[in-house]
């Protein structure tokens, strides 16, 4: 296997970050915007840059509730995020046992 | 997306891809660094837990342990008693906060929804010592026997459910394992009962700390 077949969506530090923070999340929760972006120390227009190339492939999936103010964003993982982040974790060692 | 606070867009770094060994050092880092700021350290909360246990009953055991007749523990080894139970209550709220803050769903119902029965359970449990006093039982169940196993029978069987919403297996057999060791202090008479419950529980509680110490270790 050659580093050509990890997920190139994925294979980036920083989407790399996303999906592996939101994948500790329990099936059926979400975090908030915020959150992820202290816990990935991101600013918040490269997260947003990010969650949306994310968002595109199905991977992620945001819910932004209120407004103004007291507007609050939730982010998680889909099931096909997940299979996605799982995948790429088998192809990575695969990659690494070919080395 | 939408948020409120910076929704500038500057273009995204990090775009660059990774060397296949950074990018698993990378992965297997992140997700331990989310999985320690996601989930509470039920080791340290079990050990707190084991050590408040025999502290706190073995205030109360000792209170009692020389009484005869049986009278039931005394107001001050009351007062430390919930003492304690209150420091590792604030202890343990807090880190459930700091540990759910930003999450939402269905393990955020299922805390609260433990938190409401597990409230009304303790409710009862004293409602019900009440009536028994009321009905003339004997001080030797009403202040020995009944308040120290029914209330970790209960919370025992409380925690198994919440662990099991967690899919905290240890946590869960502990907790079972403590539910039991109370029924069965009953059978210790009133003195007995609070040194069986308070040193079983603790002495479980600290199995489970060690055992999520070695499933720590093991990852």
């Amino acid at each position: 296997m050659t580093d050509d077949e990890l997920d190139p969506l994925i294979h980036v530090p920083a989407r790399l970050r996303i999906l592996a923070t939101l994948a500790a999340l329990h099936e059926g929760d979400t975090l908030s915007f915020t959150r992820l972006q202290e816990m990935i120390e991101l600013t918040s227009g490269n997260l947003i840059t990010h969650l949306r190339k994310l968002e595109d492939a199905r991977y992620v999936k945001s819910d932004k509730t209120g407004s103004g103010i007291a507007s609050r964003t939730s982010v998680a993982l889909t099931t096909r995020g997940r299979e996605a982040l799982d995948a790429y974790a088998r192809a990575l060692r695969a990659v690494l046992d070919g080395i | 997306m939408n948020e409120s606070h910076d929704s500038t867009e500057t273009p995204a770094n990090g775009e660059e891809t990774l060397d296949p060994r950074d990018a698993a050092t990378l992965l297997t880092q992140t997700k331990d660094k989310a999985t320690r700021e996601l989930e509470v350290n039920s080791m340290l909360l079990c050990l707190l837990g084991g050590s408040s246990i025999i502290i706190g009953f073995g205030i109360l055991w000792m209170s009692v342990r020389n009484q005869h007749p049986y009278q039931g523990p005394t107001p001050g080894s009351i007062g430390l008693f919930y003492l304690l139970i209150l420091g590792i209550d604030v202890v343990a709220i807090a880190a459930y906060r700091r540990s759910s803050r930003g999450v939402r769903g269905q393990r955020r119902k299922d805390r609260q929804i433990i938190g409401a029965v597990g409230a009304t359970g303790l409710v009862g449990i004293f409602v019900v010592m009440g009536a028994l006093e009321h009905a003339g039982v004997s001080h030797s169940v009403v202040y020995g026997i009944y308040p120290a196993t029914v209330p970790l029978v209960f919370f025992g069987l409380i925690g198994a459910v919440g662990a099991a919403s967690r899919e905290d297996w240890t946590l869960f057999t502990a907790a079972l394992i403590i539910s039991l060791v109370a029924a069965g202090a009953a059978f210790g008479g009133p003195a007995g009962a609070w040194f069986i419950t308070g040193l079983g529980s603790g002495v479980v509680l600290f199995g489970c700390a060690g055992v999520k110490l070695i499933q720590r270790r093991a990852r």
